[in-house]
């Protein structure tokens, strides 16, 4: 790059060409989030990595462009939604010695608890559903449920940790980073990644759910308020007439481009430039992605945005529509806390807290389906539902039955995006307490959601520290290609 | 699947000779590709552990022709069938029995602290010798071994001590309870004496002298100077040659302006008084600019600026992290406190790291009282080793793998800050590319499980000053400290004034209501006050301590999985660390309470002179610190896959150097800010820029953005709102409802980023945008983004927006309404340097414009107050959001 410092239209060439060096050109500037993009980055001698967000190549075809993860903190009990377990009924209060191996705590642990609700058969492919998901059992075609998937920590916060990133510890990047690491972003004006949580609470582990990790921090997660402003300082506390903000950005520009100008051949003054204007369009873009009231009343209501107990999670559920429709690459849905900040966590309440979280949830979760699907989005857009782990069949607590942790054996769902609708796959034991048939881990979770994203979970590396790490770790993970539409 | 009229046999044991079968076949396989490999010709044993026991129900279910659900709840017992059915010598070591069911299961009330019955669990020996109910142990026979017997019948643990509520001890696994059976009925054969590794690092035949001679292995020689001709420093003789040979020289000086700026921003990390510019402009001399260097280095404000560096090296955070409550370590403070003193002082590095790494065995603390301030210091010192994000405060999550991440942190935090090597990388295999076999890892740890033991874990957080009961039992040394026992040395000294000041209340009290007493309860008021200002208050400190006995013995782990041990290992250092150093030697020291001395023997392995890693370490991040990168520019990598030095003579001169001038670290920075490399301008003309595109050799100064911290105390300090007050503890945070995380404004002065409360789960969101680390689990090395987010917080955060506003209060004060005035006292103060003419007309005209853009917008939205004074402080703003501002050059 020459500079002719001195020279007014040069020094705008000049800034051409530094877009051009990070982007496909000046006014398309296609290449990313605006947000979280590094725009220059000191070159880093020992590992040349790629740093920015401009789209890659899958390592072959992909099924699906985007993902939806619908993360249900808490661990949704696999018997009482999507695993039935008639055994359960014959030998309700039994408790299996050998079961306490693995029950912590023991204490609170009663009998085996047969589900109080009832399941049946639905759509073409007869995939069963509890009656507390009346609107997703509509979608049974649609839906893929692995019944067989296992975990290795029955804790909330490690157990968290894994779900997201193949790691139990906080230090790594979870799935999400990885694929705007692997892929990039089609995105134009508004992050690659996205979370949308409860914007009135702080989830689980926060904004830990959606780090980058080790991988540079250009790649996490940015997490879109649902309520208010979408982002931290998007706007001040109290904004200056537009005359004032005009003049005073015009004024910043010419101050950055004097400064600029003397000193020639420092790349980082001119992304420094570059992200003061990419800053000003972000505050445009941002807001108008989550504007709801652009939609009509036939689709807010579909969600359920008009009703109060579905309208915070129908909410979520549409602005990730409305996202993912903008080419964002990953989403992530955090269920609102009610109660405590593991909505799913049903120690007590089989009986009335967990048909309340269904019932917030339920007909959202449905409508995101239905929406994608009517847009023609749902083929390239992958939706996954499901929680850190399952629970236990036993029944934990005597007044208001609930159910302890379980990891062995839980039930997730995914849909659309190159997912073979209709599909139950792998199977508990009788009592649903521990995956026996077609085990899938949560290396092999995530190996399959990368490839429907068109990467190989063995190339997708990244060298930190003189490692090669993986999302899926050092141990044999494998795609699950029986859920696949093109396996 | 299986019906459910099998589940009747839950309860024992099944065998099934089909499954026997697969699991020993699957066993072979696996064994040849284990890493015991390298150990396998000097043992005898197949050891059965080779086979994919991770998690015994985990991973071994894998074939689909089951028969039942019983099949995989007796997997373990399968297992055992299958290896008694191929009748091999010995299957169950003693090391694996200790490793997942004695330590774990039974020491906490049979061991170390504990022999309840008379029984120590932590020997075969103690075991077979047993307690007040006889042998524990009957080589070769189970049904009589008391320990399997209580086991079996669920009395041991204790069911008041199972994990719940209140206590952490487990159950032992049924599978365990099988192998125990294994190993007692096939005669409880001890660990084999070739398993007991002892490690001469001289003769390792792990480590080949090619290893022992990387240059980063070896002492660093004190090269001779170059003769450079125009060079002005040792430094810049070491540095020209390289330039020369690329037909380049030093760039011109920099102005003496962006020079005291400089020095500012790297010493104290805030902008230079406009006097002091001036002066230095008017006498830009060598002598001016060295005395400006000290004045910056006896300031109180450089020991804040570099603990920055420092703990960001030690991963310092004051929460435990991990559990999402991400309770607070409330007494950390102190160990930043003690940095920021440590370097204010110039205390020598190596005392630096001795007091760190060993400060509670340089004394004996635990009968010590009261503490001199040096002691306090040395134990306080040792928060270094208790950084590690650590969640075993909560009951769920202090077992066994959770304590060896702890641990396994720490060892990565210390081996990267200290000796510039990724030891970590050893934990489950061999070091890739360094010379550190897998059992230097566990060897290495060894030494810190002194004070971090699994087996006898102290949960973080504890408090250990004043001491507590020295032998805690069971339940006390998981609590935090929550009770005030702990405070008896505070009571006990105090006594004496208490009872003075009670009376000096009483008498007060007599006098209260009596006439014309105004002048004695004066007196007496007094009295009280110089009394109280006598008692102490107590000092808290959570640090690392030697947790004192034998510790548990360290195995190296297969894998890294806690539950597959092998070779027994006694602490040590990296035995590709030998040439020329004293090897290390533990010798325990003669204080009445029980300490190891083995941290103390790896300070005094550090702190050698010759040691090749240390002095050149932390010169070569000082230097970092200075030129943006090292010289070295793999801080924390040292080894065959880090960086080779781009300057191996000025980094060895520099290293031997520092060891001789006593480590001194201001006699380092003095060294390097008095270098004519240090002095040059940053400008990049095309000669430069293609001939040394990427400032290897120097022949420029890197223009360098403001770090997070300097960026916001900048802001504060120019806007004349921060608050110097030193020390203490941390200044708290809130958390808006956009969720920016910011240090709580009550209006005031807001205190320096350093003193500001480091959360692990909610960073402060300026200092995270602009590059303050995550401690995942510590950096050496930023990362420095250029995003738009931070154009975001510039632009609209309420610490900018308002500091604007006290700026332009600041102003208006000096310059009063004179445009002119106005704008020359921005740059002056902000910038620390005149404005130009052209600045000046440009000023003065945007504060025409945005007065008349004010004025216009307070007739139609009544906006209140004066608009000239707004459009001062949108000017203010500006220029915080300026590159200017945020650049130095």
């Amino acid at each position: 790059m020459k500079f002719h410092p001195t020279n007014r239209e040069a020094a705008r060439v000049s800034r051409r060409d530094f877009f051009g060096r990070v982007s496909d050109g000046l006014v398309g500037t296609a290449l990313a989030s605006l947000l979280s993009q590094d725009l220059w980055h000191p070159p880093k001698a020992h590992a040349a990595v790629v740093q920015d967000l401009r789209s890659r190549r899958p390592h072959f075809p992909a099924s699906a462009k985007s993902v939806i993860q619908l993360f249900m903190t808490g661990g949704p009990s696999q018997v009482d939604l999507f695993d039935p377990k008639p055994a359960l009924k014959k030998h309700a209060g039994d408790l299996p010695r050998t079961f306490l191996d693995n029950v912590e705590s023991v204490g609170a642990a009663g009998g085996l608890l047969p589900s109080p609700y009832n399941f049946s058969r639905c759509g073409t492919s007869g995939l069963e559903f509890s009656e507390l998901l009346p609107h997703l059992a509509e979608c049974a075609d649609d839906i893929a449920v692995i019944r067989s998937m296992w975990t290795t920590s029955f804790n909330h916060e490690p157990a968290v940790f894994m779900m997201h990133s193949g790691r139990t510890g906080m230090d790594s990047p979870g799935f999400g980073a990885w694929v705007a690491y692997g892929l990039g972003s089609e995105n134009e004006n508004l992050p690659a990644y996205v979370a949308l949580d409860d914007p009135d609470r702080q989830i689980l582990l926060g904004r830990q759910n959606w780090q980058a990790g080790f991988l540079p921090p250009t790649y996490q997660g940015t997490r879109l308020r649902t309520k208010g402003s979408p982002l931290v300082n998007l706007h001040p506390e109290v904004e200056a007439p537009t005359p004032v903000r005009d003049f005073s950005r015009q004024l910043l520009r010419r101050l950055a481009i004097t400064h600029r100008d003397r000193r020639p051949r420092q790349p980082e003054l001119d992304a420094r430039i570059a992200s003061y204007e990419l800053a000003a369009r972000m505050q445009i873009s941002a807001s108008d992605t989550l504007d709801l009231s652009q939609e009509d009343s036939a689709t807010l209501s579909l969600y359920g945005v008009d009703n109060d107990v579905t309208a915070p999670f129908a909410r979520r559920c549409l602005m990730a529509r409305r996202l993912v429709e903008r080419g964002v690459r990953i989403v992530q849905i955090y269920m609102n806390c009610s109660r405590s900040n593991n909505p799913w966590d049903h120690h007590g309440g089989i009986k009335d807290a967990l048909p309340a979280s269904c019932a917030q949830t339920d007909q959202p979760t449905a409508a995101l389906l239905k929406d994608l699907k009517e847009r023609g989005l749902l083929d390239s857009t992958l939706v996954v539902w499901g929680g850190e782990f399952g629970r236990l069949p036993l029944l934990q607590g005597r007044e208001n039955p609930g159910r302890d942790h379980g990891a062995n054996g839980f039930s997730i769902w995914l849909a659309g995006g190159g997912v073979k609708g209709g599909t139950a796959y792998g199977a508990t034991d009788d009592f649903g307490y521990h995956a026996m048939e077609n085990r899938v881990s949560v290396h092999d979770f995530h190996a399959t959601l990368l490839h429907l994203l068109g990467l190989d979970h063995k190339r997708l590396v990244y060298d930190h520290h003189g490692l090669d790490e993986k999302l899926t770790g050092v141990e044999h993970a494998r795609v699950v290609r029986e859920i696949l539409l093109r396996s | 699947m299986a019906t459910a009229g099998e589940h009747g046999a839950f309860a024992q044991l099944s065998d099934n000779e089909a499954s026997v079968n697969d699991f020993g076949i699957q066993n072979q396989a696996q064994r040849s590709k284990s890493p015991s490999e390298r150990y396998g010709s000097r043992t005898p044993y197949p050891t059965n552990l080779d086979a994919p026991q991770r998690d015994d129900e985990n991973t071994v279910m894998v074939e689909k022709d089951f028969a039942g659900f019983i099949r995989f709840l007796t997997i373990a017992a399968l297992y055992l069938l299958c290896i008694t059915s191929t009748a091999r010598a010995v299957d169950v070591t003693e090391q694996e029995m200790m490793a997942n069911v004695f330590l774990p299961h039974c020491a906490p009330c049979h061991g170390k602290w504990k022999q309840e019955g008379g029984l120590d669990v932590r020997t075969r020996d103690s075991l077979l010798r047993g307690g007040d109910s006889g042998p524990a142990l009957v080589s070769g026979d189970a049904q009589k071994s008391l320990v399997f017997q209580r086991i079996l019948a669920d009395e041991m643990p204790p069911k008041k001590d199972i994990f719940g509520d209140t206590n952490y001890v487990r159950r032992v696994k049924p599978s365990d309870l099988e192998r125990l059976r294994t190993w007692i009925n096939s005669g409880t054969p001890p660990i084999h004496p070739e398993e007991i590794l002892t490690v001469d690092a001289a003769n390792d035949p792990l480590v080949s002298d090619e290893d022992r001679n990387f240059w980063s292995f070896l002492p660093p020689a004190q090269p001779p100077i170059p003769s450079a001709g125009t060079a002005d420093t040792p430094i810049d003789s070491f540095l020209l040659r390289a330039l020369q040979d690329k037909g380049l020289q030093f760039a011109a000086e920099a102005s003496p302006q962006v020079l005291v700026r400089r020095a500012h921003f790297v010493l104290v990390g805030l902008p230079p008084e406009p006097e002091t510019v001036e002066q230095f402009q008017d006498d830009p001399s060598s002598a001016a600019f060295e005395k400006i260097i000290d004045r910056l280095l006896a300031s109180p404000r450089y020991g804040e600026r570099w603990a920055t560096y420092w703990l960001d090296s030690a991963g310092f955070a004051e929460t435990h992290g991990k559990a999402d409550r991400d309770e607070l370590r409330r007494f950390a403070w102190r160990y930043r406190d003690y940095v920021i003193r440590a370097l204010s002082e110039d205390k020598p590095y190596d005392r630096f790291l001795l007091e760190q790494i060993a400060g509670d065995e340089l004394f004996d603390h635990k009968v010590t009282d009261p503490l001199s301030p040096e002691q306090r210091d040395a134990l306080i010192a040792t928060g270094f080793l208790r950084t590690a994000a650590d969640g075993t405060d909560e009951l769920a999550f202090n077992f066994i793998p959770e304590r060896l991440s702890v641990l396994h942190e720490q060892i990565s935090i210390f081996s990267s800050t200290v000796m510039g090597l990724t030891l970590e990388c050893a934990r489950c295999h061999d070091h890739k590319y360094d010379p550190i076999p897998q059992r230097d890892y566990y060897r290495f740890s060894a030494i810190f499980r002194s004070a971090l033991d699994p087996f006898d874990w102290r949960i973080p957080g504890q408090v250990i000053y004043p001491p507590a009961n020295p032998i805690p039992d069971l339940y006390q040394r998981l609590l935090p400290d929550k009770t005030a026992g702990d405070l008896y040395v505070v009571k006990r000294y105090n006594q004496p004034f208490e009872a003075q000041a009670d009376e000096l209340r009483r008498q007060l009290a007599a006098k209260e209501n009596q006439p014309d007493s105004e002048n004695e309860l004066k007196a007496l008021r007094d009295r009280l006050k110089t009394v109280e200002k006598k008692m102490l208050r107590p000092v808290k400190v959570q640090a690392l301590f030697d947790v004192g006995g034998e510790p548990s013995p360290t195995y190296i782990l297969r894998r890294g999985a806690e539950r597959r041990p092998a070779e027994r290992v006694d602490a040590g250092v990296p035995s590709a660390l030998h040439v020329g150093l004293q090897p290390y030697t533990i010798v325990k020291p003669a204080f009445q309470t029980d300490t190891t001395g083995h941290r103390l023997a790896l300070a005094r392995w550090l702190i050698q002179p010759r040691h090749p890693l240390t002095a050149r370490v932390i010169v070569n991040r000082v230097w970092q610190h200075h030129f943006g990168v090292g010289l070295v520019r793999t801080p924390a990598n040292f080894g065959l896959t880090g960086e080779a030095p781009t300057h191996p003579e000025l980094l060895d001169w520099l290293a031997t150097q520092l060891v001789e001038e006593g480590w001194s670290l201001k006699w380092l920075h003095r060294v390097i800010m008095t270098s004519r490399a240090y002095r040059q301008s940053s400008l990049v003309d095309e000669v430069r820029a293609e001939r040394d595109p990427n400032n290897t050799l120097l022949s420029r100064f890197p223009l360098r953005r403001l770090d997070a911290e300097a960026l916001r105390d900048s802001v504060l300090s120019v806007a004349a709102r921060l608050d110097r007050t030193p020390f203490g503890p941390s200044a708290d945070l809130d958390i808006s409802t956009e969720g920016e995380v910011a240090a709580r404004d009550s209006g005031d002065e807001l205190r320096r980023s350093v003193y500001l409360l480091r959360r692990r789960s909610t960073p402060i969101t300026l200092l995270d945008l602009f590059g303050t680390p995550r401690m995942l689990p510590n950096c050496v090395q930023r990362v420095e983004s250029t995003v738009p987010s931070q154009a975001l917080q510039l632009m609209n955060s309420r610490l900018v927006r308002a500091s604007s506003e006290h700026f332009a209060r600041r102003v208006l004060k000096l310059a009063g309404d004179q445009p002119e005035e106005q704008v020359r006292h921005v740059y002056r103060l902000a910038l620390s340097r005149q404005s130009t003419s052209e600045e000046q007309t440009q000023g003065v005209e945007a504060l025409t414009k945005l007065t008349q853009a004010w004025k216009a917008a307070a007739t139609h939205e009544s906006i209140g107050s004066d608009a000239s004074e707004q459009a001062l402080a949108t000017f203010c703003l500006t220029i915080f959001n300026s590159p200017q501002f945020i650049y130095v050059d």
